[in-house]
């Protein structure tokens, strides 16, 4: 029986991350596609595909505790710019995001249960 | 006063990946540096685990058979391997303590340090080779010497 992967291993620049579980996503960076119709003449239409190159690119979210080492760990990937990378793997599942930038603002809550949502942008995923 | 290697490169058998400035790069050498007193107790486990594979293996005459050994006293990173492996010392335990040091400051892809993950990503064949050199070039030679002059 396939088991769904849940529990992915989650790597920023050699160096594992212990995430909260449940909240890793990622999108493949294949871009977003519109499909429009073009008139062919006597009531013929053709389909055509276009692609928004604009979105090609990949995006990975997920959350971290709000330790006092995360809160570091967090920090530096901020100051690396666009200099980071992150591979997520798990199950035979295998995905590299190079010049991953943390682009979110993202909030520090030091409270019971409180968690750091971060948010990634990087080139699309190998 | 003799002089012991500070540093020596091994060249990856089989390249593994590994992040450098945003980017996958293939790791195919590695920097190997000298212990110093911070990874003290890595070493002495991985000296003392040889000596104890040396005596394991001694005669009643506490003589070892070497093979074909090097003229200069020196052993090589794959006699070393050899001796542990034939001895009663616990190879998975040997292993450890190695995987330890090396990402304890020791081992280095460029500039980048040796990470956990980055160790489980080198092959069997290269952990094995590397273990041997190291230990060959690193933690006995210093010994070796003064047994020879013994």
């Amino acid at each position: 029986m396939p088991i769904a992967l849940a529990n992915p291993t989650v790597l920023i620049n050699n160096l594992s991350v212990a995430i909260v579980p449940n909240s890793c996503t990622y999108t493949e960076g294949k871009g977003e596609q519109s499909v429009r119709v073009q008139s062919a003449g006597g009531g013929s239409v053709q389909s055509v595909l276009s692609n928004d190159i604009e979105t090609n690119l990949s995006m990975v979210k997920f959350d971290m505790s709000a330790t006092a080492e995360n809160i570091e760990t967090i920090l530096t990937w901020k100051n690396n710019a666009n200099a980071n990378v992150i591979s997520i793997s798990g199950n035979g599942l295998t995905r590299s995001f190079a010049n991953a930038a943390l682009t979110n603002d993202y909030e520090v809550s030091l409270g019971n249960d409180s968690v750091i949502s971060l948010e990634f942008k990087a080139d699309a995923a190998i | 006063m003799s002089e012991f290697k500070s540093e020596f490169v091994y060249n990856v058998e089989t390249p593994f990946d590994y992040h450098k400035g945003g980017q996958v790069e293939k790791a195919r050498e590695l920097i190997l540096k000298a212990p110093s007193n911070r990874q003290r107790r890595e070493s002495a486990k991985l000296k003392q685990g040889f000596f104890r594979a040396l005596k394991s293996m001694a005669d009643n005459k506490g003589d070892v058979d070497a093979g074909d050994q090097k003229g200069d006293g020196a052993i090589s990173g794959d006699e070393v391997v050899s001796i542990i492996m034939m001895s009663n010392v616990d190879l998975v335990d040997y292993q450890e303590s190695f995987r330890d040091i090396l990402i304890n400051d020791s081992c280095f892809v460029g500039d980048i340090k040796l990470t956990s993950p980055m160790y489980d990503s080198m092959s069997d064949a290269d952990t094995e080779k590397l273990m041997g050199e190291y230990i060959a070039t690193f933690l006995l030679a210093s010994q070796l010497k003064k047994m020879q002059i013994e």
